[in-house]
């Protein structure tokens, strides 16, 4: 098969192209997802070496994984906790002091950056509990449904529409961003 | 646009412990991407979505740590590991087919297929001139263990099968003192 054509098969033929001994098909599905898993990787690794390590072992448990795999939902959803558990193990491995487990926005200017009010976003979702944040970046930033979202981190879809919920009420609060709920 | 207000932990303002659990519970009763979000009693049929600037500068920030990294040592290190254990596996693939193949060339060649082709022993004689011993029992009570064909001539009882009492009978002319037999009456 073309590569054109490996690119536009889905997720789950791709899957079972593997388990065929396609290596092609893995590659296609490697570019799929390689950002996502390093986005979600650094997220919680909070650096980038440890977050390419984190990928690195996502990937190669996806491979080992995949001829016994059946996917009943988008593969994203099925990386989504592994590549976040491999960046907390990392994380905790290089034995390196971060205060929060979840350290989004740690690295953001403190005067708001050449982005506008990127940094000042950036620091109002790293002030919220670990719980709000995670799914309101899943849900914002990897464009997750809220299905998807309660199938990656395993909690009910209510508590995932409540945690956002909150999540935008605390964000709604902060007079710094007032003029983003005023359009 | 004046977005809705939601109860948070700030605002609960005079509200007692239970009342709180109330409005908490109040807040998730609706499941499912397209259902109405209800917040303390009221339906907002508008899915309270972060404003599209804020979601904006939340991807940019969020995605700038992702761009300023060079995944092309990603793209090697998981490439080249998956090459390498494909080429492998199709090794021990191979290795594995060729070993098989010697394994049952092995067992053709060496395997006795069928009767014809067992290696057959050849029967062993008793013979009646040479002197008996105890050797003589004891190799006929080893040939009755065995499923080996015994020859008619070990039939020294002279009953017509040959049985553990002619182990006897041989036991009984081997151990048999000379001057017994010579001084027996005929």
């Amino acid at each position: 098969m073309a590569d054109e054509q490996l690119n536009e098969c889905s997720d789950d033929e791709l899957a079972a192209r593997v388990r065929r001994g396609d290596e092609r098909a893995f590659e296609v599905l490697y570019f799929r997802h390689r950002e996502f898993v390093y986005r979600v990787a650094r997220r919680f690794a909070g650096e980038d070496e440890t977050a390419l390590d984190a990928a690195q072992q996502t990937f190669a448990y996806l491979f080992r994984k995949l001829p016994r795999l059946r996917l009943t939902s988008k593969l994203s959803t099925y990386l989504y906790p592994i590549a976040k558990n491999f960046a907390i193990s990392e994380r905790r491995r290089s034995r390196r002091d971060v205060d929060r487990e979840f350290p989004l926005g740690s690295d953001a200017p403190a005067d708001g950056g050449a982005g506008g009010g990127d940094g000042e976003v950036a620091r109002a979702v790293a002030s919220l509990p670990d719980a709000q944040r995670e799914v309101l970046v899943m849900r914002i930033v990897d464009d997750m449904s809220v299905e998807e979202v309660a199938a990656a981190t395993g909690v009910p879809a209510g508590t995932v529409k409540s945690r956002l919920f909150h999540a935008l009420a605390a964000l709604r609060d902060r007079p710094e961003l007032g003029r983003y709920w005023e359009e | 646009m004046r977005w809705p207000r939601c109860v948070t932990g700030r605002n609960w303002g005079g509200i007692g412990r239970s009342d709180r659990k109330k409005l908490l519970v109040s807040v998730e009763p609706n499941r499912g991407e397209g259902a109405p979000w209800v917040m303390n009693g009221d339906v907002h049929e508008t899915k309270p979505d972060i404003p599209p600037r804020l979601a904006e500068a939340l991807r940019r920030h969020e995605r700038a740590s992702t761009d300023r990294i060079n995944l092309a040592a990603l793209d090697a290190s998981v490439l080249d590991g998956i090459r390498a254990r494909g080429q492998r596996r199709r090794v021990l693939w191979r290795l594995s087919g060729a070993m098989a193949a010697a394994a049952g060339l092995a067992v053709a060649l060496y395997v006795p297929w069928g009767q014809n082709s067992a290696p057959v022993a050849p029967m062993v004689v008793f013979d009646a001139t040479r002197p008996v011993t105890i050797l003589e029992a004891f190799r006929l009570a080893r040939l009755l263990e065995s499923s080996r064909a015994v020859s008619p001539t070990w039939d020294v009882s002279g009953d017509g099968v040959v049985d553990d009492r002619d182990v006897e009978v041989l036991g009984a002319r081997a151990v048999r003192l000379a001057s017994l037999t010579q001084g027996a009456p005929a």
